[in-house]
């Protein structure tokens, strides 16, 4: 799958079908069998879009800016696929920590999973992952130490070990990650500097 | 049109990473800095200067000029024993002082033109006109708008660390630009790709090219006519937009014409979705190798949405509004439509153009009232190259401008 072909499909994916599965449930669900998720508005969607070009990180919507727009987080995972710079598409993914709902979760696992995403995207649908409940999410603490000790683009593993670092299951599964010699150097640096 | 507290905090913050300056005695309970007592600022500077206060500069020349300042502490901050006076000669133009000590932060805990005040961290800390806060390397520029246009008078400076670093020597920098305003100038650019840094020199002409286009469009300055491009030996691309790294990272911008704008290129920010980041509003310009003497920008952050192709328009305006915060530039407008810049011609986006009722203003709501502004708070689909007189003076005949 080409990286031109994968956000179509992995839209699609997510708006119709896994999206509504819960946190356990396998992803590949028929799309059929499942509840489509209402489209995001889309005056919603652009204002959004136009708050996450903000020049500056630090003016990027608050979680309690947030909260006040009535559809935010399926408008931020929205523009997390469909926005067509990386600017628009790593900020939307990364508010998501915001929001822990499962088809987020859904979201942001496919993502870090999908090799051939941009790294990028990989590392900041990671820091979205910050607001899934991974301490009860064997599998998807499974992904995110994965994203650790993957070496190549540090970017991601550095978002790992920034998730992992937020909770204590995560921080143990950073302990144990620090005795691998698979780490890259940038990623036991982000582990020794927390 | 002041500026709230909040958002001059921001604005620190972007520049430099002081929240992260744990142990400082010098932040009040609430996390902002307060100004230091010192020995000078017991007493109102004379507004005439000494007889053998030295005269800035060089006529029809821009002159950098360094001095050492010894320390004395109070266990808390240091600072200077008296205030330091220098003559400003009547053909000024522009002005840039910078107190540096490494990596502490420091400030002008006073500054004052033949006795008036422009500085007074005691008494008015973050207030207008230069909203001027401690940083790494504390910097005050004249003009930053047409109500502060240098003029010859004398220059009082109250000069602090916010560290114990008695007996330790630390640095002034005068950076003035003497002779007529021009009608044109042109501003030199160093760029430096950081380590493995993947894009291409054409990429970095075109971007370039973009800023150049919005500075002479707008009346401000012909870009990079002399432009030089050199790889930053780095040991990662992938570096922080704050902090140690980004200050070490901006010390090791060093090249063979200091008087020129550095702007580094890196593949990303450790920091998702970071697009840019200027040292300081304004940075120690023409002083190169501080910790603040370049702005920063990132590669990928200016993709496409799938990471294919680099966005050298978006790239070129990033370019343009971190310059233009590096030189002294404030956003034109903030995003709640309360807070603008001191300039007097630049367009004011007011809540009343909030039409969706958010208490945030885009650039698209925006759009007749400032949104196309390079220095507005938004980027935006619609591209920002608009540029007011004042702005374009302030870059124009700014210390890092050469007439043309």
């Amino acid at each position: 799958m080409t990286s031109h072909s994968w956000k179509p499909c992995l839209l699609s994916w997510c708006l119709l079908a896994a999206c509504q599965a819960g946190p356990d449930e396998p992803l590949d669900v028929p799309a059929g069998e499942q509840q489509a998720e209402p489209e995001p508005d889309p005056a919603e969607v652009s204002t959004l879009a136009a708050l996450l070009r903000a020049r500056h990180v630090e003016d990027l919507p608050s979680a309690e800016q947030l909260a006040r727009t009535p559809n935010a987080e399926a408008s931020l995972r929205w523009l997390a696929i469909e926005a067509d710079t990386m600017l628009v598409r790593t900020r939307a993914l990364a508010l998501l920590r915001h929001f822990g709902s499962p088809p987020t979760g859904d979201l942001l696992a496919a993502l870090v999973t999908d090799s051939q995403a941009h790294p990028a995207l990989r590392a900041a649908a990671l820091t979205g992952m910050a607001g899934q409940p991974l301490a009860d999410q064997p599998e998807r603490l499974e992904l995110v130490v994965a994203a650790l000790l993957e070496g190549g683009d540090p970017r991601v593993g550095v978002a790992a070990v920034q998730v992992l670092d937020t909770f204590a299951a995560g921080r143990k599964a950073l302990r144990e990650a620090e005795q691998s010699d698979q780490l890259s150097p940038q990623v036991r640096a982000a582990i020794e500097s927390r | 049109m002041d500026l709230a507290p909040r958002t001059l905090l921001v604005f620190t913050l972007l520049a430099s990473g002081c929240a992260d300056d744990e142990g400082a005695g010098d932040e009040a309970d609430d996390g902002y800095f307060v100004g230091v007592a010192t020995p000078a600022s017991a007493y109102e500077p004379d507004a005439t200067c000494p007889a053998d206060a030295p005269i800035l500069g060089i006529p029809d020349s821009t002159t950098v000029e360094h001095i050492d300042l010894t320390w004395t502490s109070n266990g808390v901050e240091s600072y200077v024993g008296d205030y330091l006076y220098f003559v400003i000669p009547d053909d000024i133009l522009s002005v840039l002082v910078a107190i540096e000590h490494g990596a502490e932060y420091t400030a002008i805990n006073g500054m004052a033109i033949d006795g008036e005040w422009l500085v007074d961290l005691p008494n008015a800390i973050g207030e207008p006109p230069f909203y001027h806060w401690p940083v790494e390397v504390a910097s005050v520029t004249m003009p930053i708008s047409s109500q502060t246009v240098p003029h010859g008078g004398c220059l009082a400076l109250d000069p602090v660390v916010y560290a114990d670093v008695g007996g330790q020597t630390g640095e002034l920098h005068l950076v003035s630009r003497r002779g007529p305003a021009s009608a044109s100038a042109s501003i030199d650019v160093n760029v430096f790709v950081v380590g493995e840094t993947v894009i291409a020199e054409a990429d970095v002409m075109a971007a370039v090219t973009r800023m150049g286009e919005v500075y002479a469009d707008g009346g401000a300055a012909t870009v990079g006519l002399n432009m030089a491009i050199s790889t930053l030996d780095w040991p990662d691309p992938f570096v922080d937009s704050e902090g140690a790294e980004a200050d070490e990272l901006r010390a090791a911008a060093v090249s063979s014409s200091p008087s020129a704008i550095n702007l580094i290129f890196v593949q990303d920010f450790n920091e998702v979705g970071t697009l840019g980041i200027a040292a300081g509003i304004p940075g120690p310009n023409g002083v190169s190798g501080t910790a603040a003497s370049a702005v920063m920008v990132s590669v990928d952050t200016h993709l496409d949405g799938d990471g294919q192709s680099l966005l050298t328009d978006l790239m070129g305006e990033t370019l343009a509004h971190e310059v233009g915060h590096q030189i002294g530039l404030f956003h034109t407008t903030e995003e709640d439509g309360l807070s603008h810049d001191p300039i007097t011609d630049t367009d004011e986006c007011g809540t009343e153009f909030d039409l969706d009722g958010d208490e945030e203003l885009t650039a698209e709501e925006c759009e007749a009232a400032g949104g196309r502004n390079f220095m507005f708070w938004t980027s935006a689909e619609f591209g920002q190259f608009e540029m007011s007189a004042i702005q374009a003076m302030v870059l124009r005949d700014s210390v890092i401008s050469r007439p043309q």
